[in-house]
């Protein structure tokens, strides 16, 4: 009876060990899951935020033949009506002339900047649905987010900068001027479930599980630009410090 | 006294009997923890690695973290072949791992470029 005594024993002291051991791996499978899942939703949300901007400036760049049209009508019926100056018969339609080709580089601008805005904020609401998103994966009340220069503007360059309706061009920095990023933190004890929480916490596991992403705009084949993941120092290797 | 020793006797062999299945039981659960674990991280880190190589950082960069977290996080592991193929439409990561000195493991991933919002 002895010797069935201690095989019990064994059986006994060996079972915490093994619930342990499966607790941790159960742990950490949970929790590359969690970041795995944030991260996919980071970059996905990220990446479609940024082709929207794009595609949008894209409308505008394909409008600078136009914008660019208008710019010699003016030069034109401005000619006309310096030509026709003093001449009382010519110079009502010049003036007439002129007026038109102004009112629509006006309707033109309008549209131009209706474009731009409508880019900005395009951005900005989707930028937000993304952190929406996140903020509901990651379901955590202490979870923060940097928002430094996540929500750029498009950084454009008008040429001639006088003009009602200049060219719209990207500024030769764009790559680096269009990136946005998410950084988020939240304690790596809240993202487990509760009763391994309780084994975490009492062995002083209080460290940040973080997470960021980035995309930017690259121009691809003739002029046409697409988004693409940014060079991320930190997220890919973060969750190594872990270990 | 002879039924005494025979109870003895049988109390032994079921002792050994019931040691030897709690350790092989205990060490196939641990066996498949382990596997499960190595699955599960080895399929992540091969994902970061496209994700690494789209994100335009150097190949050999991206190779190495992989080899290293692999390494940190899975001693008990040797990864046999490691094949990062980059092309302009795709990147493909092909690991096989050698886990446990006798269970081999094969993972295969292939992410479509550009992204575009489908990862």
């Amino acid at each position: 009876m002895n010797q069935r005594g201690s095989a019990v024993t064994v059986l006994l002291v060996s079972l915490p060990l093994l619930v342990a051991c499966m607790a941790v791996c159960c742990a950490t499978v949970l929790l590359l899951q969690d970041q795995q899942k944030s991260l996919q939703i980071c970059r996905q949300g990220l990446l479609q935020a940024q082709q929207n901007m794009l595609d949008t400036a894209q409308i505008l760049f394909d409008l600078n033949s136009q914008a660019a049209l208008l710019r010699a009508r003016r030069l034109a019926a401005e000619a006309m009506v310096l030509e026709s100056a003093g001449n009382p018969i010519t110079t009502p339609p010049a003036v007439a002339n002129l007026e038109a080709v102004v009112a629509q580089q006006e309707k033109f601008a309008l549209a131009q900047k209706a474009l731009i805005q409508k880019a900005n904020w395009q951005a900005k609401l989707n930028i937000y649905q993304v952190k929406g998103k996140l903020q509901s994966a990651i379901n955590r009340k202490d979870s923060n987010f940097t928002d430094h220069k996540m929500i750029p503007e498009l950084d454009l360059i008008a040429t001639p900068k006088s003009s009602l309706t200049p060219n719209y061009r990207p500024n030769p920095e764009f790559t680096k001027t269009q990136v946005m990023r998410i950084h988020w933190s939240t304690k790596l004890t809240a993202s487990l479930q509760p009763w391994l929480n309780k084994e975490l916490e009492n062995a002083g596991a209080t460290q940040d599980l973080q997470g960021q992403c980035a995309v930017t705009a690259e121009k691809k084949g003739e002029g046409k630009w697409i988004s693409r993941l940014e060079k991320d120092k930190s997220s890919s290797n973060s969750f190594l410090s872990l270990f | 006294m002879k039924s005494i020793s025979n109870a003895r006797g049988s109390t032994i062999v079921e002792a050994i009997f019931a040691a030897s299945a709690i350790a092989l039981l205990f060490t196939s659960l641990l066996v498949v923890a382990y596997l499960c674990f190595a699955k599960v991280w080895s399929d992540n880190r091969v994902y970061e690695t496209m994700i690494c190589v789209a994100e335009k950082n150097p190949q050999w960069q991206c190779e190495q973290a992989l080899s290293s977290s692999l390494q940190t996080v899975l001693s008990l592991s040797q990864i046999d072949n490691l094949l990062v193929t980059s092309r302009p439409d795709s990147i493909d990561v092909q690991l096989h791992l050698e886990v446990l000195k006798g269970f081999h493991m094969n993972e295969e991933q292939s992410l479509k470029l550009p992204l575009q919002g489908k990862l």
